[in-house]
């Protein structure tokens, strides 16, 4: 049976090669055309090669999102960029213009997905883009429940890509004009501005009958499908897609991190007996208010967010570990946010379960006790007890 | 070009049957916005009765678990045409060889002359070009390729479709029960009352104002389907705006008092970062 696809989002070619570090079996990525997440750094044309080299030597793959809904200004050289993205190395384009899909699959050997953008909710609609396309794989519309999912799989020989992690769009992908009209920011071409995440009052006429102040919300919880791994894999889902290519290094990893273990520990042992640690572990990564979405069928009031509070991951990410000396026990971290000695802190390493390690003083490139590192990309020296092994590009949080 | 409208009710049809040319039945279940006692056999006969053609709409999203029912549904109704936005929907009309029965409306995917010409080539009774794309663009689709073309040229306009319920999960997490007619949002920084609706089929939130292209239609005159949503208006104004654009009366349309703009028949929406760059260059 083919192992299902870890697929990670990355938005810069470092969070792409951490991706994959942490256990991602491929990524997907924006280029500087045609590409949703308009504010994510998306990648050069000489990025995604050595992004795709990078993948290619970990037996990882690499998709290209080109699902922006053009209008006619936006098409320009649309062959030469898919031929140019081939050259790469790129596996895969996701997209949601049949004009795009089509060009992939005529012009060249990559792979075509269907984005979500497509709303594509039944077996007929693959049949459909199968048919006409030949497309490779579908990514399903996030309005589909588990036993939604489960049918459609049955029913299609196409591959399946099932979105597991991350922020919800409340209406229906593709389908949303609410950024266009209120700001002119066109959703479908990047430019989302989230109305659905204003606060809103409810008017009968002219009478406000909503009874709070501006509490409705159109606003959905992030989606966290992490006990349902194990359905979607024997389910024969070929995808487990986590969003977020405007998400941080650390989120990356971290949420990359519990996946893969989970995954890696259904197969190994045909059965999860708690998911409990997975959650905990996920909530490092940012800690948003989650929900299963639509998993169980129709969303209700625990799927929607009513208090938008400001919401902080659990733990602070501090830095990478650039180099370890065994004998010694001395690390050194490039430092990514402010770190104060005498404390413990937790490591993040590729296909393990975080630890803590307790350290005492650190001290700058020359030596010096700090009372704390405040000064982002500098490097940051401290010790750990005899016995624990640390590795280059650990993270420290 | 055929005067499309959107049909909730058997009475509209019947008060603005003069200026009706073709009629968007919307049935209860299968389309997006409905009325419950909407009876759409008595519709179809009035339509035949009026030569008018009827059009049944089946425009939501359907799950794995409804195909069933629907290809039922349309094998019934199979010799009428139909408004569609499912691209798992169209492939039955595909296998049942009634392409040409459908009117495919994705409301927001098609954009662009390369997309539209795609599903031109499919056989489709005609594809319905976005509401939100300048009207150039939409000239420009059909000058490329003679495409038959659906666009609404009236009313209020579609600007988000949701499957969550979000007034019945407010009402749940508020405790309350709202009457659900005539309900509309407002955002907390903006005046606009932007109505709503919620069904069985999910949520919708229209915009607040009329999308009017009277003054455009010469130019659009290639259209197979100029469509007018008749949601919020009552028979006799639609009736009014029936008129005023058969008679190319804008004077009749003005009497109305509706708050009417052009929407983005001349805006074409932008990329926040492209906006940025140029901004700053």
């Amino acid at each position: 049976m083919r192992r299902i696809e870890l697929l990670s989002p990355a938005g810069d070619l470092e969070r792409l090669k951490y991706a994959i570090m942490y256990g991602a079996d491929a990524v997907y990525i924006g280029g500087k055309q045609y590409s949703l997440r308009s504010m994510a750094s998306n990648f050069t044309l000489q990025d995604i090669k050595e992004g795709c080299l990078f993948a290619h030597e970990r037996n990882a793959k690499v998709y290209v999102t080109c699902n922006m809904v053009m209008h006619e200004s936006d098409i320009h050289d649309l062959l030469k960029y898919l031929k140019d993205l081939e050259a790469c190395g790129v596996d895969g384009i996701i997209a949601s213009s049949v004009t795009i899909l089509s060009l992939v699959k005529k012009e060249t050997k990559m792979e075509a997905h269907v984005s979500t953008q497509q709303s594509i909710s039944n077996s007929n609609g693959i049949k459909f883009l199968k048919d006409t396309l030949n497309i490779d794989r579908v990514v399903l519309a996030r309005e589909c429940s588990l036993d939604n999912i489960k049918e459609i799989c049955k029913n299609t020989d196409t591959d399946i890509e099932v979105f597991i992690e991350g922020a919800m769009c409340a209406s229906i992908s593709g389908r949303c004009m609410l950024s266009n009209v209120l700001t002119n920011r066109d959703a479908n071409r990047g430019g989302c501005a989230q109305p659905c995440r204003w606060n809103y009052d409810i008017y009968e006429e002219e009478n406000k009958v909503s009874p709070g102040d501006t509490d409705f919300s159109m606003a959905s919880k992030d989606l966290s499908a992490i006990k349902y791994i194990p359905d979607l894999i024997d389910a024969g889902v070929a995808s487990l897609k986590i969003e977020g290519r405007m998400k941080s290094l650390h989120y990356v990893a971290t949420i990359v991190n519990a996946y893969r273990r989970c995954i890696d520990d259904y197969y190994k042992n045909g059965k999860i007996d708690s998911f409990d640690s997975y959650k905990e572990n996920l909530k490092r990564g940012e800690n948003r208010e989650i929900s299963i979405g639509f998993f169980k069928g129709d969303v209700t009031k625990n799927e929607v967010i009513y208090n938008h509070g400001v919401s902080t991951a659990s733990h602070d990410f501090v830095g990478i570990i650039d180099s370890f000396d065994e004998k010694t026990g001395l690390a050194i971290m490039e430092q990514r946010n402010v770190l104060v000695g005498n404390r413990d802190i937790e490591i993040l390493s590729p296909h393990m379960a975080p630890y803590k390690v307790s350290i005492k003083d650190i001290y700058d490139e020359d030596d010096n006790v700090l009372e704390s590192a405040r000064h982002p990309g500098s490097k940051v020296k401290f010790y750990v007890e005899k016995g624990i092994v640390l590795h280059k590009y650990d993270l420290v949080r | 070009m055929r005067f499309l409208v959107a049909i909730y009710s058997l009475n509209t049809l019947i008060n603005c049957k003069d200026f009706i040319e073709s009629a968007v039945l919307m049935t209860p279940n299968y389309s997006q916005v409905y009325e419950n006692d909407f009876d759409l056999n008595k519709a179809i006969e009035f339509s035949k009765e009026n030569a008018i053609e009827p059009i049944i709409s089946i425009n939501r999203i359907f799950m794995e678990n409804e195909l069933d029912e629907i290809k039922s549904f349309i094998f019934k109704y199979q010799k009428y045409s139909f408004l569609v936005s499912d691209l798992g929907v169209i492939e039955i009309f595909k296998e049942l060889n009634l392409m040409d029965h459908v009117i495919y409306d994705s409301s927001t995917m098609v954009c662009n002359s390369l997309d539209l010409s795609y599903y031109s080539k499919l056989g489709l009774s005609a594809t319905s070009m976005s509401n939100e794309i300048p009207i150039q663009d939409v000239i420009k689709g059909y000058n490329d390729t003679k495409a038959d073309i659906m666009y609404q040229v009236f009313g209020r306009k579609l600007m988000f479709y949701s499957k969550r319920r979000l007034v019945k999960c407010y009402e749940d997490y508020r405790d309350i029960k709202l009457n659900r007619n005539n309900l509309f949002i407002k955002e907390e920084k903006r005046e606009e009352h932007m109505p709503i609706i919620e069904n069985d089929n999910g949520y919708f939130v229209y915009r607040s104002y009329f999308v009017s292209l009277l003054d455009e239609m010469k130019s659009l005159s290639f259209l197979k389907y100029a469509y007018f949503e008749s949601l919020t208006l009552k028979d006799e104004e639609l009736y009014q705006v029936l008129k005023a654009y058969k008679e190319n009366n804008g004077d009749l349309l003005g009497k109305l008092n509706l708050d009417i703009k052009d929407g983005f028949a001349y805006l074409d929406t932008i990329h926040v970062k492209e906006k940025i760059i140029n901004e700053k260059n």
